[in-house]
């Protein structure tokens, strides 16, 4: 398991990004994946990656993080697209240029994706999914499951860690599957054990505190489209503008 | 409610584990082999492990796909699972809806889980190739000669998956008191 890989997790900072209505969040997140899948050129992909760049810098995330949490996309996604379009397309520089170019849209995507997860808690996810109309049920389980994932990360960790520190071997190799299962067993029980029991507390406290005790559902008033929304829409829009003149 | 809070949460739970492991074991995959398909063959095990182990400890219909419906939201926007966006919700649902028919066919017994794993298993080539065709990325068409033989090492890897699943399950996690509380 990569140590320090951040994928998902809220880095509270007192920055304009992040106090902004998770909706605008949201729609720029949606902006930005569209803009990446309508264009191929160059130059507008550029364009995305700065202002990708700009607001993280904005939000005063840890770039060392965001590095650490992308460097393995940046190595093996060029790599492995190269392979798949040159036996797709046939031995051709057009192959390695659309690789290269389909490679870095997807990285768009995570880093974007990263930079939004990095920026907007838990709570304000679901505020704002909700008022967006996706249900509420799947909207609290998407919320949980975003706080599960550093979670996951984390304990995997400390088991593997702790099997290791008992001079315990993994072994990982495709040719035997078998072996390769049998020596992550060890850390397969653990982690699911203390997933599970952490699962049924987070249950029980989920319950303690009323969840569906009512029909009606309430929610604090939290969310806030004020000025700084106004302005943080009117950049975006103008960046797609921009963005699909260079189409 | 048709799912109670534990149900909800051990859910969430599950989606995101598959969301986990199928992205970073999938990226140690890749980097291992460097052929993209690799990644999705060890993938259809864990996922089909992980569904199996998830459905036995809730005992209801739509279990796999509510699961398998998160993981792909998760995994929107990754390299995870084939299809490109919000079209992993797609074909990772119907993935699940497979095998939750299965499941439930053949009264949720372990036989039941192997023909769901074969069954959605198997399936996802095909359902990930038509999505790809509707999507028109390039090049695709070339994979047609792929897809009997992929889908058949899907449909093998799934089956042993749900099959180690339901073995993982039964005897390492049946009887521990959690899991009980987790069923009542």
């Amino acid at each position: 398991m990569p140590q320090h890989m951040k994928f998902y997790e809220y880095i509270y900072r007192d920055s304009f990004i992040h106090r902004l209505d998770p909706r605008v969040k949201l729609v720029w997140l949606f902006v930005f994946s569209s803009a990446v899948f309508l264009t191929s050129r160059p130059g507008a992909i550029t364009a995305i990656f700065l202002s990708c760049f700009a607001v993280s810098f904005l939000a005063k995330l840890p770039q060392r993080q965001i590095w650490e949490s992308i460097k393995i996309f940046v190595i093996l996604m060029p790599l492995s697209y190269v392979v798949l379009y040159l036996f797709l397309i046939g031995i051709k520089w057009e192959a390695v240029f659309e690789a290269l170019i389909f490679s870095e849209k997807f990285l768009l995507l995570i880093l974007a994706s990263i930079i939004f997860t990095m920026t907007t808690s838990a709570r304000d996810m679901l505020l704002s999914l909700v008022k967006i109309k996706v249900p509420y049920t799947f909207a609290f389980m998407l919320t949980i499951a975003i706080r599960f994932i550093p979670l996951i990360f984390k304990e995997t960790n400390n088991v593997i860690n702790a099997q290791r520190a008992r001079a315990h071997e993994f072994t990982f190799s495709i040719l035997h599957p078998v072996t390769t299962v049998k020596s992550f067993i060890p850390v397969i029980i653990p982690v699911f054990t203390l997933l599970l029991k952490r699962a049924y507390e987070l249950s029980l406290s989920i319950d303690a505190r009323g969840f569906g005790s009512q029909k009606k559902i309430t929610y604090p008033d939290r969310l806030n489209f004020g000025v700084d929304e106004i302005i943080a829409s009117l950049v975006m829009t103008t960046f797609l503008l921009f963005v699909l003149k260079l189409l | 409610m048709y799912f109670k809070t534990k149900e909800l949460v051990t859910m969430a739970l599950f989606g995101a584990m598959i969301f986990t492991l199928v992205f970073v074991l999938g990226a140690v995959v890749l980097s291992v082999t460097g052929i993209p398909m690799s990644a999705g063959i060890t993938n259809v095990f864990i996922t089909v492990v992980v569904i199996t182990i998830g459905a036995k400890i809730i005992n209801k219909f739509g279990v796999a796909t509510v699961m398998t419906a998160i993981a792909g939201t998760l995994s929107i926007p990754t390299i995870s699972f084939g299809t490109p966006g919000i079209y992993k919700i797609i074909t990772l649902g119907l993935v699940g809806l497979i095998i939750d028919l299965a499941i439930s066919l053949l009264k949720r017994s372990n036989k039941g889980f192997i023909l769901g794993g074969l069954l959605g298993s198997g399936l996802t080539v095909p359902i990930t190739f038509a999505a790809m065709i509707l999507l028109g990325l390039p090049g695709v068409d070339k994979m047609k000669p792929f897809i009997l033989m992929f889908s058949l090492i899907y449909a093998v890897l799934g089956a042993m998956g749900a099959w180690f699943g339901a073995w993982l399950f039964e005897k390492k996690l049946k009887n521990k008191a959690f899991v009980k509380n987790l069923q009542g």
